[in-house]
């Protein structure tokens, strides 16, 4: 990235709690901050806080190096520049932070090019670099007054310098020679090696603080503390979190780790894979480094022998070469990497394969710097102890020769081998190319990684990469979604929704947006970021603690797990208030044509099935009909059920041809086959060939309502009855009269029509008192007045008009009664009118078309409800197997397999076998029985054996399971093996079940009915089974009869367990496995209750 | 609305959730390399801890629940390579850290197992296994009551049968097709790197092989599932796949197998889709991405599959353009 014109680098700031990060280009470094909204709907803004211009660097265009950000608490934006210039190689520390209060915040998310207007903060040291380029700065995170700095090769000179960056102020460091370093490490600043401050004493800071330029002191006045690397380059370096431990790639041939407290290196491994190396903050012994394409990982304890894990950037197209990674510091084992010239980050999620360290107590930097004991580690004076993670860790010990290490034998080495690389992700492309990137500490948890990064154009943009959450569906249709601690459960079964989801939108100060386009360096392009990030609330009281890599920390920073833990197991009902970033869901008005998913779990078929079930859905059609009203045309479907069902004992013949159940369509051209003296195929109960007289063709009866001349009268009639529309004259009447007292004036006038009768349509319409439909009735009169005069002009514009109307209006029966006036044609109606109730259609056609098209008219339709799997259609095939088609399409459209379970049961398989309708009925049962409604299906399998005719009982499906047999004579001891078997581990009825009344001869229960042996001694009163217990006898002496035993009958029963064999009557059983765990019989050990 | 809320306790990453057969318990797995298995209690409305245990030397990937006709039983599988079976204990008091006992630790794998799932009931105790090494392993207790002795029935290799592929991170995945009235088993299969999804199911020499292949992704798939049938005439398949999209394929009956149609691309997520599972019907389907969001698509009339809502942790703002 040196190589580029400009070049651009980015780090978020280190302090835990500060939203600022800093862009350094070329020439300048900003320092910028994201303002938190100050309402919640607020935008969250980026506010550049500071700039800083290297004067020196401009002039010689040497573009900015490195970049490195003091962690150190006591100055927040601390932070150390190398400039490239390679005749004045420096390092320059500059606070940035001291001009905040010069610039005002800004709104517009520009920010000005004018450097010149901001405050410019001075530099306050100047490290020497003796004219070598500077490759790698790091301040250590463990004592931040240490900053590390490698540089290109020397001749005769150290390359690895460290530096106390305090040195100068403290001013107790005598500057002396930099060879004489090494052996005096109790005396630099310290009071002695073993005792130094941990924490620099604030008072020292808090002068210099106001004082920064004071401090400034001139180049050759400061010298390394330590220097490593004679002759060496260092190409990228990385401090340790704990224990003064840096790791190095030196040279282009090996990774090097030093410790502060050694001459030399104490580890040392030969690779090519020098780059941007890197220590995972949670786990100290993995540390990662690249080379042209591959990215190595380095388990310390094994880093002699190279164990390394090498995986490929293979998957990224050309010759992409990572140029920058990072470990995230707020879980294990992610690592961040950006390849050259890509627009999109990777992120790689590493896990151990076996043996995994106990992470938890590495990160908590106060927590590890406690655990560092400098007495423990200096006991061994030759060599240093590395110890990791908790105690209870290995330690492994390198001796400090060079390139030799010794490994403590240990029995878990061989576990913790192999890492393995379990996810590589990938973030969304930005718009141009990625030059370096910076994980925003404050921000991201372990479930949530946040990073920000700059292109080329020196504009930041924030990659956002989540954890995908973990989620599972229960049998009910409940939806449970696991988040970082804890997990939400969307219960479709309670009802007092709106209130709390409405809250939940509005509750929500968690998330901000960020929004804004920068505008650096004077490049004008204006890119739009934006970003979630979760702000806390506690930001305004500086309370807010997401340090990175602190596990305990990070939990109270993102309050939800804090949240939870005090909210554990009470429902969020009444506490949704206190708790931000909830699980929240998105609101429909947010986002287009979203529902809150309760919502659509709650329409979702699979909870309509189940309410339905348990209220009660089965195949009793009147019930039904009540439950489904809310869906047309499943009511409509239940209601011809229920009209087939009534025809269903005789009456829906035609001579001997049984039509029950069958459709509309079936009926008609099934008639065609009986006139021909044929039964029809799917009617094959038919028997008798002779042919009675059809009763439709017996003389006209007063009370019939004409129907069109036809061939097939009987079938006609029979369809219309199968269509409940059947009525005589006086019937009619009596439906329109009912439908006009229910104020259904518009199908009362279309019902008569429908019929033929336009008088009584006109006087329905009239009853109304409704001024439109009395209008509507005018018209209709006058039609009717004009019937037969088709030539006439004012019909033809009233034909006009009403055709106008039909296609206007909204009621489907005024809509037809106009359309009907328009066109005088009830074919043309048909075809025009789909809105119209199928019923109705069908009802119309049966009445008014003549054969030739109610045949076309009728094969049309069946075929597109067959096609549409419209339930109604149900009415043209009937309960047939084409209705098992029409069923099957309906059934793929809806997955409602419990309407076509119970509506095909009524003839699958009485009337005709089908593996479809099977399929169903399994899967309905086994959705009743995973949702424990186990009556429900027990309802269902007595409704179906009804409708299966006598031939085939539902129980004797079920063949007898469980029999005891004699131990002399191995036949069943059952006096009766018809006797259906029940749970295998109770046992069989003795005598009562077999005399019912006692018609048959009392017989002996207590020995084999075949051999007369006598049956086994219960263990616990030791009389032979089928002796009734001394509790029963009170009840037979009393009613003098085992059959009034109810419920306890299984008292005479006669248990024993899988297991020993051991048992007797299950009263005593029970009652001694009340008390006991262990068998009844003496000496035997079984603890029978546990086998099963 | 119903929506509870409860602290799992796990002290990392949840890499695994499943319901018992009822739904009535659930289990969870995480990195910290336990098992917790919760319960519903109906009283209170909430879920309790049985149990929690250590039940793995690394991750915890995947978990299983068989069907309770075999008892409370459970597998798990792990980074260590190994799937292990635990039972509930009756008589173990709750929370005690041993309520669910190792039954079963089968070790055949050479690297880390990458998902797991009991069969349907009808084929028998039955567990289908898929490891990094790239092999699908099937294996069965043959005795019920036994739940320590487990056969390997089979072992195929995903990528070329009979071999055993040595792929490293293999990002493999299954899932078992749930229709019970089936003439064989059947088992969905994502082959990692071939960016496919494969059926396995018994050749007539009851030889498992590959049989259908599910094209359509660009990348590897991170998971399927197979929709529960509910009587439809077709199968549902959904995928989720590196390449950011959810995929749903239709298997339609033919003659000598199944012709597939990828019926659906669903680009939403925006980013890699790590999970995807039908609901009991097939009627909903969710999924789960690394926009940290879940999504429920459903079938409109017309046979569309539609993001129909989105779950976040935290809410989505929207895109204000400037």
């Amino acid at each position: 990235m040196s190589g580029l014109p400009r070049s651009y680098d980015i780090i978020w700031s280190p302090h835990e709690g500060t939203n600022q990060f800093i862009i350094g280009s070329n020439s300048d470094l900003r320092l910028y901050e994201l303002v938190p909204p100050k309402r919640l709907d607020g935008k969250t803004i980026v506010r550049r806080v500071t700039a800083y211009t290297d004067s020196s660097s401009m002039k010689d265009t040497a573009p900015m190096k490195c970049l490195a950000w003091s962690p150190d608490p006591n100055y927040q934006s601390l932070v150390a520049i190398s400039s490239q210039a390679p005749s004045t190689g420096k390092i320059v520390l500059v606070n940035l932070h001291e001009g905040e209060a010069e610039e005002a915040p800004s709104n517009d998310f520009t920010t000005s090019p004018d450097i010149s207007s901001v405050y410019q903060p001075q530099p306050y040291i100047t490290l020497n670099l003796r004219n070598s380029k500077c490759n790698a700065l790091s301040f250590s995170p463990e004592e931040p007054r240490l900053l590390a700095a490698g540089l290109e090769k020397l001749r005769n000179d150290y390359c690895l310098l460290i530096w106390d960056v305090e040195q100068p102020r403290t001013g107790s460091i005598s500057g002396r020679s930099d060879r004489s370093i090494h052996n005096e490490l109790g005396n630099i600043g310290y009071d002695g090696y073993p005792s130094f401050p941990l924490e620099p004493s604030k008072s020292v800071y808090e002068t210099s603080r106001f004082v920064p330029t004071a401090c400034h002191v001139r180049n050759d006045e400061i010298k390394p503390t330590y220097q490593y690397g004679l002759n060496e380059s260092v190409n990228s370096c990385s401090w340790f979190p704990s224990n003064r431990r840096l790791v190095a790639g030196m040279s282009l041939k090996n990774l090097r780790i030093y410790d502060l407290r050694k001459d030399n290196y104490v580890q040392c491994t030969n690779t090519k894979s020098v780059h941007g190396v890197n220590v995972d903050p949670f786990n100290e012994n993995r540390v990662a480094s690249f080379e042209e394409s591959y990215i190595h990982l380095w388990d310390l304890r094994k880093f002699s022998e190279s164990i390394s894990f090498i995986f490929h950037t293979k998957c990224i197209p050309t010759d992409s070469k990572p140029v920058r990674i990072s470990f995230s510091k707020s879980r294990s084992g992610i690592l961040a990497s950006l390849d050259k010239d890509s627009s999109h980050l990777t992120l790689y999620d590493i896990q151990e394969s076996s043996f995994k360290l106990r992470h938890s107590s590495t990160i908590n930097r106060k927590s590890s710097l406690e655990s560092f004991d400098p007495h423990t580690n200096l006991t061994d004076g030759f060599a240093a102890g590395i110890s990791v993670g908790g105690n209870s860790t290995p330690i492994i010990e390198k001796s400090s020769f060079i390139g030799t290490s010794v490994t403590i034998p240990n029995k878990t080495d061989e576990e913790f081998d192999t890492p393995v690389l379990w996810k590589s992700r990938k973030s969304r492309r930005c718009s141009k190319n990625i030059l370096s990137f910076s994980w925003i500490t404050t921000f991201s948890t372990p479930t949530s990684h946040r990073l920000i990064s700059v292109n080329k154009d020196g504009v930041y943009n924030f990659v956002t990469l989540e954890e995908a959450p973990q989620f599972c569906w229960s049998p009910v249709g409940n939806m449970v979604v696991f988040y970082p601690k804890g997990f939400r459960t969307f219960d479709i079964d309670e009802i007092h929704g709106t209130v709390e989801e409405s809250n939940l939108k509005r509750s929500d100060p968690h998330n901000m947006k960020i929004q804004g386009h920068t505008n650096i360096g004077g490049i004008g392009h204006k890119h739009h970021v934006s970003l979630d990030l979760r702000h806390d609330h506690d930001h305004e009281s500086g309370n807010r603690t997401p340090r990175p890599g602190d596990i305990n920390n990070s939990k109270d920073a993102h309050s939800f797990g804090r949240q939870l833990k005090e909210l554990k197991g009470i429902m969020l009902n009444q506490q949704h208030r206190s708790s931000e970033g909830l699980l929240t869901s998105i609101s429909s008005d947010s986002d287009h044509g979203l529902s809150p998913p309760l919502k659509l779990i709650r329409e979702d078929i699979s909870v309509v099935m189940r309410k339905r079930a348990k209220r009660g859905y089965s195949m009793l059609c009147t019930a039904n009909e009540e439950l489904v009203k809310d869906s047309p045309k499943l009511k409509s479907l239940w209601n011809w059920i229920a009209q087939a069902e009534l025809l269903s004992d005789g009456k829906a013949t035609i001579g001997n041809v049984d039509f029950s159940f069958q459709g509309v369509y079936s009926i008609w051209t099934a008639s065609v086959l009986s006139s021909k003296k044929q039964s029809p195929i799917s009617t094959p109960k038919t028997s008798s060939p002779r042919s009675t007289p059809e009763k439709a063709d017996q003389g006209p009866d007063d009370n019939e309502i004409p129907i069109v001349n036809t061939s097939k009268l009987s079938q006609r009639k029979l369809a219309l009855a199968m269509c409940g529309w059947d009525f005589g004259k006086k019937e009619l009447e009596n439906e329109i009269r009912e439908l006009e007292i229910a104020n259904n004036y518009e199908k009362a006038a279309g019902i008569a029509l429908f019929h033929g009768n336009t008088e009584r349509a006109i006087t329905a319409l009239n009853n109304s008192k409704v001024e439109r439909l009395e209008l509507i009735s005018a018209t209709l009169a006058s039609y009717a007045f004009n019937d037969h005069s088709h030539s006439n002009q004012k019909n033809t514009l009233l034909r006009k008009m009403c055709n106008k109307l039909s296609n206007e209006l909204r009621e489907p029966y005024l809509r037809v009664i106009f359309s009907y006036i328009a066109s005088g044609n009830w074919l043309y109606v048909l075809q025009q009118q789909e809105e119209l109730a199928l019923l109705d259609r069908v009802g119309i056609a049966l009445r008014f078309l003549d054969d030739d098209e109610l045949s076309t008219y009728l094969y049309d339709t069946t075929n597109k409800v067959k096609a549409d799997g419209d339930i109604e259609g149900i009415i043209l095939t009937g309960l047939t197997s084409d209705g098992v088609t029409l069923f099957e399409k309906y059934v793929d459209n809806t997955g409602d397999v419990q309407t076509a379970s119970l509506a095909m049961s009524f003839c699958v398989p009485r009337k005709f076998k089908d593996d479809r309708v099977a399929d169903w009925i399994e899967n309905y049962r086994l959705l009743l029985d995973k949702w424990e409604m186990f009556r429900s299906r027990a309802l269902f399998d007595i409704a179906r054996g009804k409708h299966m005719g006598s031939s085939t009982s539902a129980a004797e499906n079920i063949p007898p399971q469980v029999y005891v047999r004699c131990n002399f004579c191995s036949q069943s001891i059952a006096h009766n093996l018809c006797i259906p078997g029940k749970n295998r581990r109770v046992t069989l009825p003795a005598s009562y079940h077999l005399t019912p009344g006692g018609l048959l001869p009392k017989q002996k229960t207590t020995c084999c009915p075949v051999c007369f042996k006598s049956l086994p001694r219960c263990s616990i009163c030791l009389l032979n089974l089928g002796t009734p217990t001394d509790q029963l006898r009170e009840v037979i002496a009393k009613n003098g009869s085992t059959n009034d035993i109810k419920g306890s009958g299984f008292d005479l029963w006669f248990t024993w367990c899988q297991s020993c064999r051991h048992g007797g009557h299950a009263l005593h059983m029970s009652q001694w496995f009340e008390k006991h765990k262990i068998c009844p019989v003496s000496e035997c050990p079984c603890e029978c209750p546990r086998e099963i | 609305m119903a929506v509870h809320a409860f602290d799992s306790s796990h002290d990392d990453l949840i890499h695994d959730v499943s319901y018992d057969f009822y739904g009535k318990r659930l289990v969870t797995c995480s990195s910290d390399q336990k098992l917790k298995v919760w319960e519903f209690n109906q009283d209170t409305s909430s879920w309790e801890l049985v149990d929690s245990w250590r039940a793995h030397e690394c991750s915890v990937l995947k978990v299983s629940w068989a069907h309770p006709e075999f008892g409370q039983v459970i597998a798990s599988c792990s980074f260590d390579r190994s799937v292990r079976i635990w039972e509930e204990q009756e008589h173990e008091p709750k929370n005690s850290n041993k309520r669910w006992a190792l039954r079963a630790n089968l070790v055949d794998s050479s690297g880390s197992v990458k998902d797991i799932e009991f069969a349907p009931n009808n084929w028998g105790l039955k567990l289908a296994t898929v490891a990094a090494d790239g092999v699908l392993r099937i294996y069965e207790a043959l005795e019920v009551n036994n739940l320590s002795d487990w056969s390997m029935m089979e072992e195929v290799g995903i990528t070329n049968p009979g071999t055993v592929n040595k792929e490293v991170d293999g990002n493999y995945c299954l899932s078992w097709c749930p229709w019970k009235p089936q003439v064989s088993p059947m088992i969905v299969v994502g082959c990692g790197k071939e960016n496919c999804a494969k059926i396995f199911r018994p050749n007539p020499h009851n030889k498992w092989i590959p049989f259908e292949v599910l094209h359509g992704h660009d990348d590897a798939i991170h998971d399927v599932s197979w929709a529960p049938n509910m009587g439809r005439s077709y199968h549902l398949i959904a995928t989720a796949s590196k390449d950011h999209k959810v995929g749903i394929f239709k298997l339609s009956n033919k003659p000598d197998g199944y012709s597939v149609e990828n019926i659906a691309m669903l680009p939403d997520h925006g980013v890699e889709v790590w999970k995807v599972e039908w609901n009991i019907t097939g009627t909903i389907l969710s999924s789960s991405g690394d926009d940290g969001k879940v999504r429920l698509w459903k079938s409109s009339h017309n046979g569309e599959w539609k993001c129909m809502s989105v779950i976040s942790y935290e809410r989505q703002t929207d895109n204000m353009e400037m």
